[in-house]
Parts: structure tokens; C-alpha cells; sequence
């Protein structure tokens, strides 16, 4: 119910969750990419 | 010394290294200072600079961090004294090198007496020593105030005694770890303290977002922090905050990368685990820092509010506004000790980072044991911390902070970064970079690393220094501090900069304080008044009694002038419930005005001291190496 409210609220504007999303989303990214690399360089030994 | 990195200790798994490198990186500053950042310099827009100064800054300066560190490591430095001179053959790269063992000096002895306010505090959530309850009013502001020893009263803490225990209590944790070595010690601590870090900070952002709307909502919180003021993005002090936020979040500067980095293998990666310890970093400061203090104190504040408190500054967000919040939810003993368990273990990841070099420099280049040089390190720690408790009520924390924290880590990077590109060579540096690689760096980034980060680094250090000389941040002012006696026997609280005064006497009171200051700088010594008042019906201030003062003090609070001063200056009000009430009963008002320029001499001198000490070790120490070199040729 309060997470619903969090999206139908109207302060955060669309461009405000472009930006969250958008920074959210590289950071959660590249976090993956590195575990994703690092678990190919264990494989590889 | 060693000339050989091969019996040096290790780290035990690289998974270990990266929870203990990231937990040098987080700290503090991820979870307060970011968010009050960014949600004043432009929102959504101010993560535009912060993007590209992580590039164009953060990644390139861990990759030569770590290069260093490594290198230095296989030719068995832990500290940058020796690394510097293994890159650079000149006398003088040792003595530039032993910058980075008087900086962390400086820095641990200010940063655990913060540190140890954050262990206190979880005990005092556990304890619910700081909720109000019938018969006790807690002034949280006050609370804190008289907590580190600043405020001029003693209602809830009667001298220094709690701040002392729990500061000998973490620089005692502190130096335990240390003692225990780095795979035994360090690594252990990370592989404990960063998952249980990220545990509490799922559960206070789970908590957070699942609150239900009060004087706001979690969506306002959210809205300020990330909606964007593009008028901000050309504003040179946004550039200069973001750039200054990515170097104190990624701990550059401090040779603490350097020294972990000392501890790896020749070919161990470097890379990837560089880039791998500052996205996990990004990850704690950019996720969980703008999820967590700012969307609870708009849901508790109000959206209006929220602006105000992200400008208070970082300890103003962590020990006055999330206490606040924190005590007005259900459960203080839980969310509170999660909150406060999480800056500390954030802090005493980093605090051993930081500390470990000077470690690693008594036992490298001095030859002690491990548990000597820890012995020696704990010893100046508690003596320095101690110094720093009992004088902070004249700004020497704010001061080391200045110096050490702010001004040295940047001059001290520079340093690095131009040894790295333009002395050792970026060709060389980047195949060192590259050995045993996991990944292949961008070629892009040789031009950055050799031109673009010293240039940031230049315009970071000239753009700080041209504030600092505006602002008059070097010239010592009067430390001016009130408190109100008895105050937790009121139903009321007294809340500083809760309103403010008109024009005029928000001039009259700049008048005031002006004459306050130049008592104070005339007498050069601590000045005292205290004076009863009482509040009207919006909590607004009247003199209702006699003044009493230093008699040079006297003639600048005389009349009405210390109640102008209370409302124009402190913006002081009587509360209850967050709304101006008022108090017919008289309360006395105590006010501390304290003489600091002694006092800042003092801090400057021993921090000189502190780096000097540095100079003369290495100087003796290289001059018994090459003493020792001519007897075995």
C-alpha cells in the first residue's frame, strides 16, 4: 500500500525518476558487471 | 627494511580484499554527507558532476592508488614514503611520501573520537537514553552538545566521562584489529562488519519506504534529493562539491589504498578489484545514502522541512535529526542501534584503513613487530583523541579536519598522481596497471590519468582555498555556544534556528555577536554570561531578569541586547510539539563564549608536529638503510 503511494504521489516528477532510476540503474550495473567479470576470472583461474 | 615483497603478510581471499578495500572506502560520509550534498546543489542535477568527476577523478585515482600500493608491495613498502622513492629516485619523493603517514596521523586521532559518538549512541538507543519521557525532556541538540562537552550546561551528561569510555572503547577495538594483522585482523573485520553493514542498511531503507505518510511522505524526500535544477549544473561550487564528495568518499589520499594494495601478490589483479571496491562504494553512497535519512525526516519533518536539516551539515543529520525520527518511531532500541551500529562499523572500517599505513611504516621501514607497532599507534591515538575531546569545544576537530581531511588529502593526491604519470612514466604506470589484469582499462584513460586528474586536482585544491580565504575559515573566531539550565525538567524544548527574526533584529543581533566577538578577542580568554527569560506565546524570547556577565562582556548583553541576540542570531524558540508555546516560568540561559586562537595554534602546531615527526623518521630511517648497505657492500 505505502510503496503504491510512493509511485502515485505527484512530488516526484517523471524527469526526478528518470534520474533516480537512471543513476540507480548504472550503479546497480556496473556492480553487476564487476561481480560478473570477477566470478569469469575465478573460473578461469 | 625489506628490499623483497615476498615475505610480507597477504590477504587471504580476494573476495576479503574487496570488503575490506570497499569498507575503507564507505564511511560516515556515504550515508549523511551525501545525500545533504546532493539534495543542495541542484537534486537530480547535482549526479551529472558527480557521474563525471567519478570518472574523470574517482576511477582514474584508484587505479594509481592501487598501482602504487602494489608496486611498493613487491618491493616491500606498505607505506608511501617507500613507495614514492621506489618510483621516483630523488631524496626528496620520501620526504613527499611521508605526507602520507602524518595525514592519517592527524586524521584517526579526530575521526575515532567521531566514531566513538556513533558506539555511544547505539548504546543509548538500545538503553532509550535519549527518548523523552514524563518528567524528562531530552533537547536532542543539547543532548549531543553536552555529550561532546561544547554546551555551557550539564542536564543530561555531567562532564566527559561517557565520551571518554566509549572513545577508549573503539581506539581499544581499534587497535585489537591492528594488533591481529591483515588477514587475521583487517580481513576479519571486513568479512564481519560489511555484510552486516549492508544487512542494516536493507533494513532501515525497507523501514523507511514502508512509512506511512506523517507531516510528509517518502515521495518529497525522494523529490528532493533527485529532482534536477538544471539552472545549478554550470555553477562552479556544484562542480567543486561533486569533485570534493567522490575524493572523500573513495578515501583517496589518505595512503590507505595504497597500503592494502601493498599487501597483494605481483600479479594479482588490480584493475578490476580497484574498479570493484569503488562501484560497491557508489553503490552504498548513491543507493542507500539517498534512501534512507532524507525520505525519513521529510515523512517526519515535512517537505519543507527537509532543505533546512540537509543544510545543518552531516553530524547535525546523523546524531540531532535521525535521533529525532528514529525516537518517534516504534522500536528506538532496534532501529536506533541499527542506525547508529551501521555509521559505526561505516566508520571503523575506515578508521583502521587509515591507520593501518603508519602501522605498516613502523614495521616495513622501523623493522618492529606487529604488535609493537600497534602498541605505539593505540598510544598516540588515545593521547591525540583525548587531546582532541577535551578541546573540541574550541573547534579542533572542524580545524584537523581542514587541514588533514580536506586541504592535505588533495595536495597529497596531486603529489601521487604526478609522481605516477609524469616521473615514473604513464607507459610504465599503466603496464605496471595492467599486470596480472583482469580486465583491459580503456586507453582513454592514459590521457586522463596524465592530464585531466591533476588538472582537476589543481582547480579542487585553488577552488577550495579561494573559499576558505573568502569565508575567513583561517583566522580562528570565538567559538560562541548557550545552553538552558534545567531544561529537561520542562515540558518544552528550546529549538535553535527554528524561526526567523525579522530584519531588523536579525541586524541588531549581528551587532551583538560583533561586539561578543571583539570582547572575547580583546580579553583573549573565555567570557561567560547568563541571564533569565522567559517565552512568549510563540515561544518567542523577553528578558525577565537580571543579566550577569564577564565584565567584558557586560556593556555588549546589557538590556534587551542577549535576548535580540537569542532570537536574531540563534533563532531560538520555546516548543512543544514542534509548534512556538509559551513559558511563563523563567529559565536561565547560560552562555559560553570561548577565546579559540590559542587553542588553534596549539592543533596547528601539533599537526605540524605530526608531520614533522614523519620527515625526521624517514630521514633517520633511510640514513640507517644506507648505512647498513655500506657496511654489507
Amino acid at each position: 500500500m505505502t510503496l503504491a503511494l510512493l509511485f502515485a504521489e505527484r512530488s516526484m516528477t517523471p524527469v526526478a525518476w528518470i534520474f533516480l532510476l537512471g543513476t540507480w540503474g548504472i550503479i546497480v550495473a556496473l556492480n553487476l558487471w564487476c561481480v560478473v567479470r570477477i566470478l569469469g576470472a575465478k573460473r578461469k583461474g | 627494511m625489506t628490499e623483497s615483497g615476498n615475505d610480507r603478510e597477504r590477504w587471504g581471499s580476494r573476495f576479503g580484499l574487496i570488503l575490506a578495500a570497499a569498507g575503507n572506502a564507505v564511511g560516515i560520509g556515504n550515508l549523511l554527507r551525501f545525500p545533504s550534498l546532493a539534495g543542495q546543489y541542484g537534486g537530480g542535477a547535482f549526479l551529472v558532476p558527480y557521474l563525471i568527476c567519478l570518472v574523470l577523478l574517482g576511477l582514474p585515482m584508484m587505479w594509481v592508488l592501487w598501482t602504487i600500493g602494489r608496486y611498493g608491495g613487491m618491493h616491500g613498502h606498505g607505506s608511501t614514503p617507500g613507495m614514492l622513492d621506489r618510483m621516483w629516485r630523488n631524496p626528496i619523493a620520501k620526504y613527499l611520501g611521508a605526507i602520507g603517514i602524518g595525514l592519517p596521523m592527524v586524521f584517526v586521532i579526530y575521526y575515532t573520537y567521531v566514531e566513538g559518538w556513533c558506539l555511544a549512541y547505539s548504546w543509548f538507543s538500545l538503553r532509550e537514553d535519549f527518548a523523552s519521557t514524563a518528567g524528562r525532556t531530552v533537547n536532542l541538540r543539547s543532548y549531543l552538545a553536552e555529550f561532546q562537552g561544547v554546551a555551557p550546561t550539564t542536564n543530561y551528561f555531567g562532564g566527559f566521562g561517557v565520551a571518554f569510555a566509549f572513545l577508549a572503547i573503539t581506539i581499544g577495538l581499534n587497535v585489537f584489529v591492528l594488533w591481529r594483522g591483515v588477514s587475521r585482523g583487517i580481513e576479519l573485520l571486513a568479512k564481519i562488519a560489511m555484510p552486516l553493514l549492508f544487512v542494516f542498511c536493507v533494513i532501515l531503507a525497507v523501514r523507511v519506504f514502508t512509512l506511512p505518510p506523517l507531516k510528509g511522505s517518502v515521495n518529497e524526500g525522494l523529490a528532493f534529493l533527485w529532482t534536477p535544477d538544471f539552472s545549478r549544473i554550470f555553477d562552479p561550487n556544484v562542480w567543486l562539491a561533486a569533485a570534493g564528495q567522490i575524493f572523500f568518499t573513495l578515501s583517496i589520499g589518505f595512503g590507505s589504498m595504497e597500503c592494502y594494495a601493498s599487501y597483494l601478490r605481483e600479479k594479482d589483479d588490480i584493475a578490476l578489484t580497484g574498479l570493484t571496491t569503488a562501484s560497491t562504494n557508489e553503490f552504498v553512497e548513491v543507493i542507500f545514502g539517498s534512501a534512507i535519512a532524507i525520505p525519513a525526516a521529510a515523512v517526519f519533518f515535512g517537505g519543507a522541512a527537509v532543505e533546512p536539516i540537509a543544510k545543518s551539515g552531516t553530524f547535525n543529520i546523523g546524531m540531532v535529526s535521525m535521533p529525532e525520527i528514529l525516537r518517534s518511531m516504534p522500536n528506538l532500541p532496534f532501529y536506533g542501534t541499527v542506525w547508529f551500529l551501521l555509521l559505526f562499523f561505516a566508520a571503523f572500517t575506515s578508521s583502521v584503513a587509515v591507520a593501518q599505513p603508519i602501522v605498516a611504516f613502523l614495521q616495513d621501514e622501523a623493522r618492529w613487530k606487529r604488535s609493537s607497532a600497534a602498541i605505539a599507534v593505540g598510544t598516540l591515538w588515545i593521547v591525540g583523541s583525548t587531546f582532541v575531546m577535551f578541546t573540541d569545544r574550541y573547534g579542533t576537530s572542524a580545524e584537523m579536519d581542514f587541514w588533514a581531511g580536506t586541504m592535505g588529502l588533495v595536495v597529497f593526491s596531486l603529489i601521487e598522481v604526478v609522481i605516477f604519470a609524469w616521473i615514473f612514466g604513464i607507459h610504465r604506470g599503466w603496464g605496471e596497471l595492467h599486470r596480472g589484469a583482469d580486465i583491459r582499462v580503456p586507453r582513454g584513460f592514459k590521457f586522463v590519468i596524465r592530464w585531466v586528474t591533476p588538472l582537476i586536482l589543481l582547480a579542487v585544491t585553488a577552488g577550495w582555498t579561494r573559499n576558505a580565504i573568502r569565508d575567513g575559515t583561517l583566522v580562528p573566531k570565538p567559538a560562541i555556544s548557550i545552553g538552558v539550565v534545567g531544561e529537561e525538567a520542562l515540558e518544552g524544548q528550546f529549538a535553535e534556528g527554528a524561526v526567523t527574526a525579522p530584519e531588523e533584529i536579525r541586524a541588531s543581533a549581528a551587532e551583538v555577536e560583533r561586539r561578543i566577538v571583539a570582547a572575547v578577542k580583546g580579553a583573549q580568554k573565555n567570557l561567560e554570561a547568563k541571564g533569565e527569560f522567559t517565552f512568549g506565546a510563540n515561544g518567542e524570547v523577553r528578558t525577565a531578569g537580571s543579566i550577569t556577565a564577564s565584565a567584558e562582556l557586560a556593556e555588549a548583553l546589557a538590556g534587551d541586547a542577549f535576548a535580540t541576540w537569542l532570537e536574531g542570531a540563534k533563532g531560538l524558540r520555546y516548543e512543544i510539539g514542534g509548534k512556538g508555546a509559551s513559558l511563563d516560568r523563567p529559565v536561565r540561559v547560560r552562555l559560553a563564549a570561548r577565546f579559540t586562537d590559542r587553542m588553534i595554534r596549539i592543533t596547528r602546531g601539533i599537526m605540524a608536529g605530526l608531520v614533522l615527526v614523519s620527515f625526521i623518521a624517514v630521514g633517520i630511517l633511510w640514513a640507517r638503510r644506507r648505512a647498513e648497505s655500506r657496511v654489507a657492500g
